[in-house]
């Protein structure tokens, strides 16, 4: 550091100065949005309701009448416990036929491998489309249930390629000596390469599990009743089609405060869903970097 | 063997094997243009009218005063595609796959001509009868592609012999076997195979399986593009209606918006959400206060976990004119601010906008990891040169990530064509189609909202057909410039 400072030129000096205003700028840029929602959100919906402006600092006194409203709502307790069956019951379905499919297509010398992997890879350049795909699921019966919001996504192609990428990087001399030990494919897959591969395997992990969180596109087509909703669907119903009533009813709130309280309880949705992965997202940033580099290695 | 396959693609055979490809193609489109004649009688003056496709694709006038309209944008796009398949045969003649590309879109394209030319005559002028002229024109266009695509197969074929038949004397030379001594067959060897790795075989089936019902079962179901759908007959069983659908979108006006829009939006999108990431990347590596640079880059990443849904949900607030963004139009000095997701003029920029916001610390992950593999000792040496800051950026920095750059823009290049519509069908609404509207949102607006199947699809398959195309050409350029393909 000191001698950097030293070697800087005037120039350079100035140039930190503005890179860093720059960086602070940008900084303000990507957390004043949340940052005005939080504070929406904690603010005297009275208040907010006459004028909102810029804001940096709650409005009149702290007020979490709206958290109240958003937990007592019950459809939002459902949407997060749906969203962590799909998640979990997913993940874990995408998580098996991933890993056992890569292993299986990046070993060498299997003579139909190179024509599954281009059968497979084939799909990710050209698909059926919506309206097949559609009735694909009709015609099987499994609208509006759980397997099928889970079963049509089960492998992700791309992440299958990844996964096989690691896995054929792992030196052959080490399946060979299991081999000779007497151990069979399944056993080599779940002892050695599973354990051997464990980066990938987390990040890609993290990938599907963000699918699952994010994932209100297909639910929302192929679901019908709202009690298997998950989470960002209750979400969209919130807070895109303003459809709010549970919570404002519920609340005994007058007719005349009903639109006030509309408001509210939309920032403070926002808040209650956002902050469970803002919450983790630190933690798992080192992951979610790595996933974007192994990515890019195959491109 | 390895010599044998480096000397073919300059051997003198593999050149004239790719003139036969090129001429056949240039032809074809020669013969579609000039050779093909349309004789038509107008119906109000009664007269003998003819014109060539090449009339028709510029939209001369085949009669007194009448226009034969504009053409399909769709016969516009396979003459282009077609076009392009010349140039690529010309310069990577090898890749097989593209060549039945490029070979299949020429037998569409004449196919697609021809129905076009007979529409447009329909509707305003009585169709005599195919003249000689005419049918000889088609006839040899179809004739010439169908060649195209044989001459193509036949090529590979031989090669692959070729290549076995190397690989089977090399075998020979190589164990000492004797000449009597039984090559192992095909079947010998599937045999062997399936015995030996059927463990792993049943660890992918049900991958496998997954793929046939789930991605290849729905290209089954792009069937109904061609039919009538009703829920009674199924796929195979609805009325037949050929290319109804298609014409009718290209019909309408919404072939046209949809196309524009989508091309406008990834196009903007390219613009502004290509350099941005490039240039934070650079900005982050330049910086010397690194818990700073660190702080920087997780605040940076952050928008990108934020759900859609949630994104739209903060969006729409913030547009509002009371909003946000409303508050900030005020203080700039505007008395009515405007809701800028009403309003058709902003809704681009506000796509755009948002979406920078959210990948741009996101997608400068990848450049900043091409920054760190760049060698330090090149840094000094431009510094020993007399190199300043700025031209260090110029001649060590920037060369070093170009490969990146030009990958990545391929690959933006390729989705040209897809624009997603999960962001747009949350954040669009009737006063914002004219801009909004995108192929997909109007794929999903026809199919699920509507319940207009077949129409939907067929317009999902057009899009689909280019992606495709797009996607296989953006490769194509990609192992050209940076040796460096996807497959």
């Amino acid at each position: 550091m000191q001698k950097s400072k030293k070697l800087m030129t005037r120039g350079e000096r100035v140039f930190q100065v503005v890179n860093n205003v720059i960086m602070a700028i940008l900084c303000i840029i990507c957390v004043y949005p949340l940052w005005y929602v939080l504070v929406c959100s904690i603010s005297d919906p009275v208040l907010l309701y006459a004028q909102r402006g810029i804001m940096v600092w709650p409005l009149g006194e702290w007020s979490f009448r709206g958290y109240k409203l958003v937990i007592e709502n019950p459809n939002i307790p459902i949407g997060f416990r749906n969203t962590l069956i799909y998640m979990g019951a997913g993940t874990l379905l995408n998580m098996f036929l991933t890993t056992t499919a890569a292993y299986g297509l990046s070993r060498k010398h299997c003579y139909w491998n190179g024509i599954i992997m281009k059968f497979i890879a084939f799909t990710m350049y050209f698909q059926g489309g919506l309206i097949p795909f559609y009735l694909m699921v009709k015609n099987l019966n499994l609208l509006n249930t759980f397997s099928g919001i889970i079963l049509p996504v089960a492998v992700n192609t791309w992440n299958l390629v990844v996964m096989r990428t690691s896995f054929a990087g792992i030196p052959d001399s080490l399946e060979e000596t299991a081999r000779l030990d007497g151990a069979n494919d399944w056993i080599i897959l779940w002892r050695i390469f599973f354990p051997l591969a464990q980066a990938t395997i987390a990040v890609i992990t993290l990938f599907y599990a963000v699918y699952w969180w994010n994932n209100w596109f297909n639910p929302s087509i192929f679901l019908s009743s709202k009690d298997k909703y998950p989470l960002q669907l209750v979400l969209r119903e919130i807070l895109l089609k303003n459809d709010t009533s549970a919570m404002t009813q519920i609340g005994s709130v007058g007719q005349s405060q009903q639109e006030q309280f509309r408001m509210l309880v939309k920032y403070c949705t926002i808040i209650v869903a956002t902050v469970p992965i803002l919450v983790v997202y630190p933690f798992l940033q080192r992951y979610f970097v790595k996933g974007v580099m192994i990515g890019s290695i195959k491109g | 063997m390895t010599t044998a396959m480096k000397a073919a693609p300059g051997s003198t055979a593999a050149d004239w094997k790719r003139f036969v490809i090129v001429a056949l193609c240039v032809l074809t489109l020669l013969s579609l243009l000039f050779v093909t004649q349309l004789n038509a009688v107008d119906r109000k003056t009664d007269e003998a009218v003819s014109f060539t496709g090449f009339d028709f694709l510029l939209g001369n006038t085949p009669a007194a005063g009448k226009s034969a309209g504009s053409p399909h944008p769709m016969v516009i796009g396979a003459i282009l595609f077609a076009l392009i398949g010349i140039v690529v045969a010309l310069f990577a003649p090898d890749k097989f796959v593209y060549s039945i590309v490029s070979g299949l879109f020429l037998a569409v394209t004449v196919f697609m001509f021809r129905f076009d030319i007979t529409y447009q005559a329909k509707g305003e002028f009585g169709l005599v009868k195919d003249s000689l002229v005419f049918t000889i024109g088609w006839m040899a266009a179809m004739g010439l592609s169908v060649l195209n695509l044989i001459v193509v197969v036949w090529r590979k074929t031989g090669r692959t012999m070729e290549l076995r038949g190397q690989q089977i004397a090399a075998t020979r030379a190589n164990a000492n076997i004797r000449s009597s001594y039984a090559v192992p067959t095909t079947r010998y060897i599937i045999q062997q195979d399936f015995k030996k790795h059927w463990p792993i075989y049943l660890m992918i089936l049900p991958t496998i399986i997954f793929y046939i019902v789930w991605c290849y079962g729905p290209m089954y179901g792009i069937l109904i593009s061609f039919n009538n759908y009703k829920a009674k007959g199924g796929i195979t069983g609805s009325e037949w209606v050929g290319l109804q659908w298609f014409r009718d979108f290209f019909r309408s006006a919404y072939a046209y918006r949809t196309i524009r829009n989508t091309l406008l939006i990834s196009f903007y999108n390219l613009l502004v959400g290509f350099p941005a990431p490039i240039i934070l990347a650079l900005l982050l590596n330049e910086m010397r206060a690194m818990k700073y640079k660190r702080v920087v880059q997780t605040v940076t990443y952050m928008p990108y976990f934020i759900s859609l849904v949630v994104l739209c949900g903060i969006l729409t607030d913030f547009c509002s004119t009371t909003g946000l963004f409303g508050e900030i139009q005020k203080m700039l000095g505007v008395e009515n601010p405007a809701n800028l997701l009403g309003d058709a003029k902003y809704f681009r920029a506000v796509y755009v906008g948002s979406e920078v916001w959210q990948r741009l610390g996101w997608d400068s992950i990848i450049f900043l990891s091409a920054l760190s593999a760049i060698d330090q000792e090149q840094y000094e040496a431009a510094t020993l040169d007399g190199a300043g800051k700025f031209k260090q950026v110029l001649h060590v920095t920037l060369p070093g990530i170009l490969p990146t750059i030009s990958i990545l823009l391929i690959l933006r290049i390729g989705s040209l064509m897809s624009v997603g519509y999960e962001k747009i069908i949350l954040i669009y609404n009737g006063l914002t189609y004219e801009t909004a509207d995108v192929v997909s949102t109007y794929v999903y607006r026809k199919g699920i909202v509507d319940a207009n199947f077949s129409f939907s699809t067929a317009v999902n398959l057009f899009n689909s057909v280019i992606n495709f195309l797009l996607v296989v050409f953006a490769n194509r350029m990609s192992a050209l410039l940076t040796e460096n393909s996807l497959w």
